[in-house]
């Protein structure tokens, strides 16, 4: 059962009720007294009166559901969100019901609040179209009704479950591919795995020439004096992982726009070239364990699994191992693969190289992107500021140089990003097999 | 004219009347009675009025009145009758001040009651001065009336402590004298005070929907804003509840209105009928309705707490990661429309 809660009015109103006695016994005034008496009846007969009304109040007294909700909506896209309600209280009473929702969700059409009477049997409907801001898995929930007295002198609320999950997916907008020899080899079409074969996998169906194979004649689908023969494609062998290093230290940076932030774009953008050209894509979350794992493949499921999974993406509060990232792969990849990770490499430099160096005899190539811890976080306004930021930096620069160092002489490219993302370096490692199928 | 203005009009009414009742005691030439009093009333005027403006000017006002009351009281011996004059001055005055306070824009219900209270005795010590005190010390008269303002207040207190000591006949002189004008005045100025209490509103003081207000249909979502959605969605969207006035006869709040009247009624009864039976009666009364309160709003409550959360993962938060994202995260209670990717 719910507790009736005095509001501020209502416990100043009392207190100027016994104040007003208080002078009216001072001053024997019949005037105060009468005023006195009347305010403190009056006050306690409406907390009173009300907390008798509302008894029973509290989150079982209504049956709340959601309906219609949107699940899934596009960063910046419209999402619908619905509850009912309908209260078991005989008696009727002002509520005001409202929908928690993240401050990052704007509605935009519609209302998450309401304050009414609400009837005895009555029910009521909150429904409002809602736009997030940014990518992420938002809770939307609980749904409170809060009653009223008439004159706000007392409240009573009850949460009410209605739990429930809105992801929003990031759109990645294709970016202008520059000039690769900007960012260093290894890129696509120089794996070392050569293809097998000319393929299985059907393609499409075309009129049989003199020079075609008969044995691929399709004969359920020729006609009288008309041939078709089926045509396959080669199977792509190129797999594309990205590492996302989610660890409290990609927190660096402003907090929307953070080191994380940087890496989740850049990594929807090699997710959006790899499916664009039929690559086989696969996602791993890692902190100092592994977080998630999406191998790699294709296909419309397999591409919104990936949305979904780069919505949800957040800042762990553990520290980050690429190496055990790496670690964790190595038994896993079948064929060789292009893995780029997105990270701070943390860890010991040796097990680093050691790890990744039995990867590279494997075949595996590896496009490291660090965050460029001098230039991602903005400028402080006094210079006395920026040296002591830079100062308290300064060890974890260090140690980021020194990582990158290791890697490289692996032959391991190293990039860094600040500000604007990798993005752009990201386009470059796809830029040589970008529109090759139009090309073709 | 809005309620608020003729409430601020009925609260003015009887201190209105107690300034020209004892402004009138004294001469054209006591410049400085007349002086506080005008400033007071200014001071007043200005602020009850919401604009900064007009409240730095009156707060610039008041600290000039206390300077000068103080300067006067200190060099009285140069500035001569004109300190008792402004203290007469400010004393008629207070009860504006105290209203002008009880009646700004941040002022609840609680503060306005209070005040008027405050004013009330206030007014009713000036009468019972202007009745009982000044005609009979000799000198000069403002120096005399603040004199009698004093004493009259302290012996009410001397007389409450005889009452409770048990002393026949005490003297109260705030008792002494009754004004049916100024009491009637009084309840105009309560009547004010409580008319704007008794509006429906919330704790936040956000207005309740009344019945009185003509129900204006909400704004509807544009339909552009609708296209991507289901049919079930839109159907959702387009019952979704307004805020609705309660609709029975008997209007939600009457019953504690009626209530604290009919309590007020039976004090002014009692009063007359055993007036040594009323005190009792009152403290056992208050006493009562302390303790059901008490009870009511000490009722223990489950769940412990609302906790209101807007947990996510969104770019850039550091909520905690929210799991393996591989396999997706079902809804508790599946949808019951379509849950495709709205756009």
């Amino acid at each position: 059962m719910a507790r009736v809660v005095l509001t501020t009015v209502g416990g100043a109103l009392l207190a100027a009720g016994l104040g007003t006695l208080l002078l009216a016994f001072y001053a024997l005034s019949l005037i105060l007294f009468v005023f006195a008496t009347f305010l403190l009846a009056f006050v306690g007969g409406e907390v009173l009166t009300f907390a008798y009304v509302i008894r029973g109040f509290g989150p079982e007294s209504f049956d709340a559901r959601r309906v219609e909700c949107s699940s899934f909506v596009p960063v910046r896209g419209a999402a619908f969100v619905g509850v009912r309600i309908a209260p078991r209280i005989a008696t009727g009473f002002y509520a005001e019901v409202f929908d928690s929702h993240p401050d990052r969700l704007e509605t935009v059409g519609g209302s998450s609040r309401l304050l009414t009477w609400w009837a005895p049997g009555s029910v009521k409907t909150l429904a409002y179209i809602t736009t997030p801001s940014v990518r992420g898995r938002f809770e939307l929930g609980p749904t409170v009704v809060v009653a009223h007295d008439t004159f706000g002198f007392a409240f009573c609320a009850a949460a009410l479950p209605t739990p429930w999950t809105l992801e929003s997916i990031p759109r990645y907008p294709s970016v202008r591919i520059r000039r690769a020899e900007r960012f260093s080899t290894p890129v696509f079409g120089q794996s070392p795995d050569p293809a097998r074969g000319a393929g299985m996998d059907f393609h499409s169906l075309r009129e049989y020439a003199t020079t075609d194979d008969p044995r691929r004649i399709a004969w359920t689908h020729s006609g009288k004096g008309t041939l078709y023969v089926r045509e396959f494609q080669r199977e792509s062998q190129e797999e594309v992982l990205v590492l996302l290093d989610v660890g409290r230290a990609m927190a660096a940076g402003p907090v929307v726009a953070d080191a994380l932030e940087k890496a989740v774009d850049a990594a929807g953008l090699a997710a959006q070239y790899s499916f664009d050209e039929d690559i086989r894509f696969g996602l791993v979350l890692f902190s100092d364990r592994i977080v998630s794992h999406l191998p790699p493949g294709r296909g419309p499921d397999h591409e919104f699994a990936v949305a979904r999974a780069l919505a949800g993406v957040a800042v762990d509060s553990h520290s980050s191992s690429l190496t055990a990232a790496l670690e964790y792969l190595s038994p896993r990849l079948k064929t060789p693969a292009h893995l780029l990770a997105f990270s701070t490499a943390q860890g010991e430099a040796e097990e680093l190289a050691r790890v990744w160096g039995a990867l590279r005899r494997s075949g595996h190539r590896l496009n490291l992107f660090v965050p460029d811890l001098r230039t991602i976080y903005p400028g402080l306004p006094s210079a006395t500021s920026q040296r002591a930021f830079d100062l308290l930096l300064g060890p974890e620069i260090v140690r980021v140089d020194r990582q990158a160092e290791v890697l490289r002489r692996l032959g391991v490219p190293v990039a860094r990003y600040g500000p604007g993302g990798a993005a752009a370096d990201v386009g470059l490692i796809f830029a040589p097999v970008r529109g090759r199928r139009v090309a073709a | 004219m809005n309620e608020r203005t003729l409430a601020t009009g009925l609260f003015l009414l009887p201190f209105l009347y107690v300034a020209a009742r004892v402004v009138s005691l004294f001469p054209a030439s006591a410049l400085g009675v007349y002086f506080a009093v005008g400033l007071s009333l200014a001071i007043a005027l200005m602020l009850a009025r919401p604009e900064p403006s007009w409240q730095m000017v009156a707060v610039s006002l008041d600290i000039t009145l206390a300077v000068l009351v103080a300067v006067s009281l200190l060099e009285s011996k140069v500035v001569g009758d004109l300190a008792s004059q402004l203290t007469v001055g400010v004393l008629i005055g207070l009860p504006f001040l105290v209203s002008a306070l009880a009646w700004r824009e941040r002022s609840g219900p609680a503060h306005r009651a209070l005040a008027l209270a405050f004013a009330i005795v206030i007014g009713t010590a000036l009468l019972a001065t202007r009745e009982g005190g000044v005609a009979t010390v000799h000198g000069d008269l403002p120096t005399n009336f603040v004199e009698a303002f004093f004493a009259a207040n302290v012996n009410q207190i001397q007389g409450l402590a005889d009452l409770v000591a048990g002393v026949a006949n005490p003297n109260l002189p705030l008792r002494a004298v009754f004004d049916g004008t100024f009491a009637a005045l009084c309840a105009l100025a309560v009547a004010g005070v409580i008319l704007v209490a008794l509006r429906p509103r919330s704790g936040l003081d956000e207005p309740l929907p009344v019945a009185a207000r003509m129900p204006v249909p909400s704004a509807r979502g544009r339909v552009d804003r609708l296209v991507p959605f289901s049919s079930a969605q839109r159907a959702v969207f387009e019952s979704r509840s307004p805020d609705e006035p309660p609709t029975g006869a008997w209007a939600p709040g009457l019953a504690s209105i009626v209530f604290g009247a009919m309590v007020a009624g039976g004090f002014i009864a009692v009063a007359f009928a055993t007036p040594l039976y009323t005190p009792l009666i009152v403290a056992l009364g208050v006493t009562a309705e302390l303790e059901l309160m008490l009870i009511a709003i000490s009722r223990p409550r489950d769940p412990a707490r609302i906790e209101v959360t807007s947990a996510s993962s969104t770019a850039g938060g550091a909520a905690p990661s929210a799991g393996p994202t591989a396999g997706g995260a079902s809804q508790s209670e599946p949808p019951t429309g379509s849950e495709g990717l709205s756009t």
